[in-house]
């Protein structure tokens, strides 16, 4: 009797080192990711971009120096000065102000869109990928049905249906994000399901739940991150078309699309109205694809070129 | 006797060869002053762990590593007489496949999974030899049932093989030009033990029937033993020790060799248990001073580890051993 | 393959009675009352329940549902427009070609241009040509294409003057259209491309062709290149699916009377059947393009063709058994 507890304790002591050196392993790991991530000259630029612009967003009300919905009627139509860095627009709003508050709801709406879509899709794709036979069928071919109408298409009826809107955008937008990472997340689950170290993980009687954590969660995560980061500057696009159509975010708000949508009609006489917003949508989609190029070759090696 | 070589029979000759794999980070040293020699019908086994450097070799003749991040730093290598370093890249094309060929290691991958079998063997024959395209169709027909699938299959698309069928193919298409040299590339690793002694006797069929000579590359000694003249042991990029398979055989004289055989004799004459190599394969980014297998072996002293490469030790009528106890292990054979 | 392209054929119908019930479902949540925007501020309560039940919309879900399948499938009806009482497939017919003309060309462009440039980088990794075309593809998977449309139109129409600002008047008008409904695509199919070519440039059949003595050119154009297109040919139902959302986008900009134009100004009033009926044509439309791509996927992956040849001989074998 005593040898066994001397026995299992020594066990015990293994285990917590065997954890410990796991542990150890894990950062080891993530700091020579970050590592190769920040060798990626470009895709550094990018984060620092999308941290720049974080920054904007958080401080608008402290960087402009009128609110994104003061109308001045005289000043209308104001061609690019000191006192308007970007011009004002039809009511003599400064574009300058609005777009830095538009960088709320242009960031809001793509990451909220595309984290909601991804964990809509993460649950469907794990229900279809544990539970192989009805539901797992049911889930595909409504993947299936989704992805029958183009996704822009598909937003649009979405957004409208909502009632267009932020909510109704996000909404909108996290849809059309679904079928296709349920897929990939359910293909991910049936792979790593039929691995050896799961069998393994079975025949020493490991609880399901406990496999799905300890093996399977850290087994797609970077699946995951690379498709949540590499969807990114789409939804940022799709969010912007969406209010460009003026079907999404609507006047006064000051999301970049919208605010593009507001100086269409002036193009040919005031272009600075379609030129300022442009350039940061097209500036903010570049970081994030930057950004998601650098962390899809930082996390998936094999991917590389 | 062997001294004595006749330089006209030499097939290939290699000197000296280093390869070197360099990314952003770090250089990779794969072969580290590699030579040997090869005459016509001879069969050279190259045995050693997995990242000893033999595939590196193997490709080196061939210049078909990857470049960039692999390159010949140095050595040569000389195939009838003429230097394959410094011939012109079509000239090289004009040897590869038709007089120097090669097997590959896993005939999954080794196929394109998009061209019918017939199609990769005959292409082959085309680019090499003037023929119609019929004639080429029926060379292929022939080299298919040569290897033993039946020549209907010629139109089949390699998902439609089994492994072993496979590598058959891949056999085909290697020796679709009567080569004057094979190089198998661990030919049976990747196909199911009851295939392999099939796949190896059709190789070595072959190659008596074509009097091709073969480097042999595996990690197995019971392969080596039944198809090899010759033996060639590597370890991290340099050969250790080489002789003919009676030499190597009956007395292993590197440390390696003779961990790699099991058994250890010890010095002292008795015999001892069978016994596993301890330690890893070495780091080849971060190669030891002196003796590369110094670190994992027990009879290394501070002599072993100075800087500069260990000389070959010449233990009589060829064989080499690259081990400055090399005597001192050999002669215990004749006290025991 | 006959029954592969049987069973795949055949399977469309459930998927576009699925789109069809999913359009109507979506449509049916969307708020506001098309017969009080009909009748305007002044009508009374009574005025617009009256019109309401005539147009059926004071029915159950599923009545309405079902009104709706039974018009569009069997008696290919897809109403009229709540807004002027044109019939909708009148307005879609004249519409339509249009936008599959557009849609169709800038799917063109973007596989006629984005897999050379793909190939080209991929073949001359590391080097300017791939430097160059990594540089565009990421600029061009970054640009807003409502905005490069904008931007084309403030440059060619109204500074130079070389082509129409909107319309469809001549064939110049769909210069621009289609350029910048290809744009994304372009680049995306272009990143594919160079990311699969290089996968199968780097493959051990490549080693395996290289030890044969092939020339580098051959080795990259009839070993490497079929099996780089192969996945392609599988995306390219997505390419068409991105085209035809871009079209619909681009239509707004040009003014170009599409079926996206048509769309997007009733989604604004409410106009149910004109949404519905647009949806569903494009929907169609997209699942035919997806059927025929993989008509050419099976045609040319030996893999698949062999599988569904194999699977019939094989079934046949099983039944003789039994019998």
């Amino acid at each position: 009797m005593d040898n066994h507890s001397i026995m299992s304790s020594d066990i015990k002591a293994e285990i917590t080192q065997l954890k410990k050196d796991a542990r150890a392993a894990r950062i080891k790991d993530l700091k020579e990711k970050w590592h190769r991530f920040c060798k990626n000259r470009t895709a550094l630029a990018g984060l620092i971009a999308i941290l720049a612009l974080t920054l904007i967003a958080i401080l608008a009300p402290y960087l402009s120096k009128y609110s994104y919905d003061m109308v001045d009627p005289i000043n209308a139509y104001a061609s690019p000065s000191r006192e308007h860095p970007f011009g004002t627009d039809a009511v003599g709003r400064d574009l300058f102000s609005r777009i830095l508050y538009g960088a709320r709801y242009s960031l809001a709406i793509a990451l909220t869109s595309q984290a909601v879509g991804i964990i809509l899709a993460i649950i469907l794709g794990s229900i279809a990928g544990f539970f192989t036979g009805i539901i797992s069928d049911l889930i595909m071919r409504f993947c299936d049905i989704f992805q029958s109408i183009p996704a822009t298409l598909m937003a649009i009826l979405i957004s409208q249906a909502m009632g267009s809107g932020f909510f109704a955008t996000t909404i909108a937008l996290a849809v059309t994000t679904v079928p296709s990472v349920t897929r990939v997340a359910r293909s991910l689950i049936m792979q790593i399901r039929g691995q050896d170290y799961i069998e393994a993980g079975r025949a020493i009687t490991c609880s399901e739940t406990r496999l799905i954590v300890q093996h399977i969660i850290p087994n797609i995560i970077p699946q995951i991150i690379i498709s949540f980061t590499g969807g990114l500057s789409g939804k940022f696009i799709e969010s912007a078309s969406l209010s460009y159509l003026g079907l999404g975010i609507q006047e006064p708000l000051p999301e970049w699309g919208a605010i593009l949508s507001s100086g269409k009609a002036y193009l040919r006489y005031y272009p600075h109205l379609v030129v300022a917003p442009g350039i940061f949508i097209m500036l903010a989609a570049l970081a994030f694809n930057l950004v998601g190029d650098g962390i899809r070759d930082a996390l998936d090696p094999r991917l590389r070129d | 006797m062997i001294e004595k070589m006749n330089e006209d029979t030499l097939l290939l000759k290699i000197e000296n060869l280093y390869v070197e794999y360099s990314s952003e980070q770090e250089k990779v040293k794969a072969v580290n002053g590699v030579s040997f020699d090869l005459k016509a019908g001879q069969t050279l086994g190259l045995v050693g762990e997995t990242g000893a450097g033999k595939t590196s070799i193997a490709k080196a003749i061939l210049r078909i590593l990857p470049d960039p991040p692999a390159k010949i730093t140095s050595g040569e290598i000389i195939y009838e007489g003429a230097n394959l370093r410094n011939i012109p890249e079509a000239e090289m094309r004009k040897i590869r496949g038709s007089k120097i060929s090669m097997i590959f290691q896993d005939p999954m991958t080794a196929l394109n999974p998009v061209l019918t079998v017939g199609f990769q063997i005959s292409e082959t024959i085309r680019i090499h030899q003037s023929i119609s395209s019929a004639e080429a169709v029926t060379a292929g027909k022939k080299m298919l049932e040569m290897v033993g699938i039946p020549a209907s299959r010629y139109d089949d698309y390699p998902h439609q093989f089994s492994g072993g069928m496979k590598q058959r193919v891949v056999i085909a298409i290697a020796l679709a030009c009567s080569p004057s040299l094979l190089i198998a590339d661990e030919p049976t690793t990747a196909l199911d033990v009851t295939i392999q002694a099939q796949v190896l006797n059709l190789i070595h069929d072959l190659q008596v029937q074509k009097q091709m000579a073969m480097i042999l590359i595996t990690h197995d000694f019971g392969i080596v033993a039944e198809s090899c003249d010759f033996i060639a042991v590597i370890y991290a990029g340099e050969i250790v020790e080489k002789g003919t398979i009676r030499q190597v055989f009956k007395h292993p004289s590197h440390p390696y060799t003779k961990g790699l055989f099991g058994a250890i004799p010890s010095l002292t004459g008795s015999v001892e248990r069978l016994h596993n190599i301890e330690g890893s394969p070495c780091d080849p980014t971060d190669l030891p001073d002196g003796c590369k297998f110094s670190p994992r072996c027990q009879y290394a002293c501070d002599a072993c580890r100075k800087k500069g490469q260990i000389p070959m030790e010449n233990l009589g009528e060829g064989h080499m051993c690259r081990c400055l106890k090399a005597k001192e292990f050999y002669d215990s054979y004749g006290r025991r | 393959m006959q029954r592969y392209i049987i069973k795949r054929t055949l399977w469309l119908i459930p998927v576009i009675l699925g789109v069809a019930v999913l359009i109507f479902t979506i449509m049916f949540f969307v708020p506001g009352d098309p017969a009080s925007l009909i009748l305007g501020n002044t009508a009374t309560q009574e005025e617009i329940n009256t019109l309401r039940d005539s147009m059926g919309l004071n029915d159950p879900y599923i009545v309405q549902l079902g009104r709706f399948l039974k018009e569009t499938f069997l008696e290919f009806d897809l109403g009229e427009s709540y807004v002027n009482g044109i019939s909708v497939a009148e307005s879609l017919k004249e519409r339509f070609p249009r936008t599959a003309l557009i849609a169709l060309v800038s799917c063109l462009i973007q596989v006629v241009v984005g897999i050379p440039l793909g190939i080209t980088a991929a073949v001359h990794h590391n080097k300017w040509q791939d430097r160059t075309s990594v540089v565009l593809a990421m600029a061009g998977i970054s640009v807003p294409n409502f905005w490069l449309a904008q931007m084309m139109v403030l440059l060619f129409s109204f500074k130079l003057g070389w082509l129409p600002a909107f319309g469809t008047d001549s064939w110049q008008s769909y210069i621009m259209p289609c350029f910048c409904a290809a744009l994304m695509g372009i680049a995306n199919e272009l990143r594919f491309t160079r990311t699969y070519m290089l996968e199968q440039i780097r493959s051990d059949y490549v080693v395996t062709a290289r030890a044969k003595g092939l020339k580098e050119l051959l080795i990259r154009y009839r070993h490497a290149l079929p099996n780089t297109l192969i996945p392609l040919v599988t995306g390219i139902g997505g390419t068409f699916g991105a085209a035809l959302g871009g079209t619909v986008i681009i239509e707004n900009v040009f003014s170009i009377p599409g079926v996206g134009q048509y769309m997007v100004n009733a989604i604004g009033n409410r106009d149910y059947p004109v949404v519905r009926g647009s949806v569903v044509v494009l929907s169609i439309m997209f699942c035919i393009i997806m059927l025929l791509v993989d008509f050419a996927y099976a045609l040319i992956d030996p893999r698949i063709k062999a599988q569904y040849s194999a699977s019939g001989k094989s079934k046949r074998k099983a039944v003789k058994q039994v019998g």
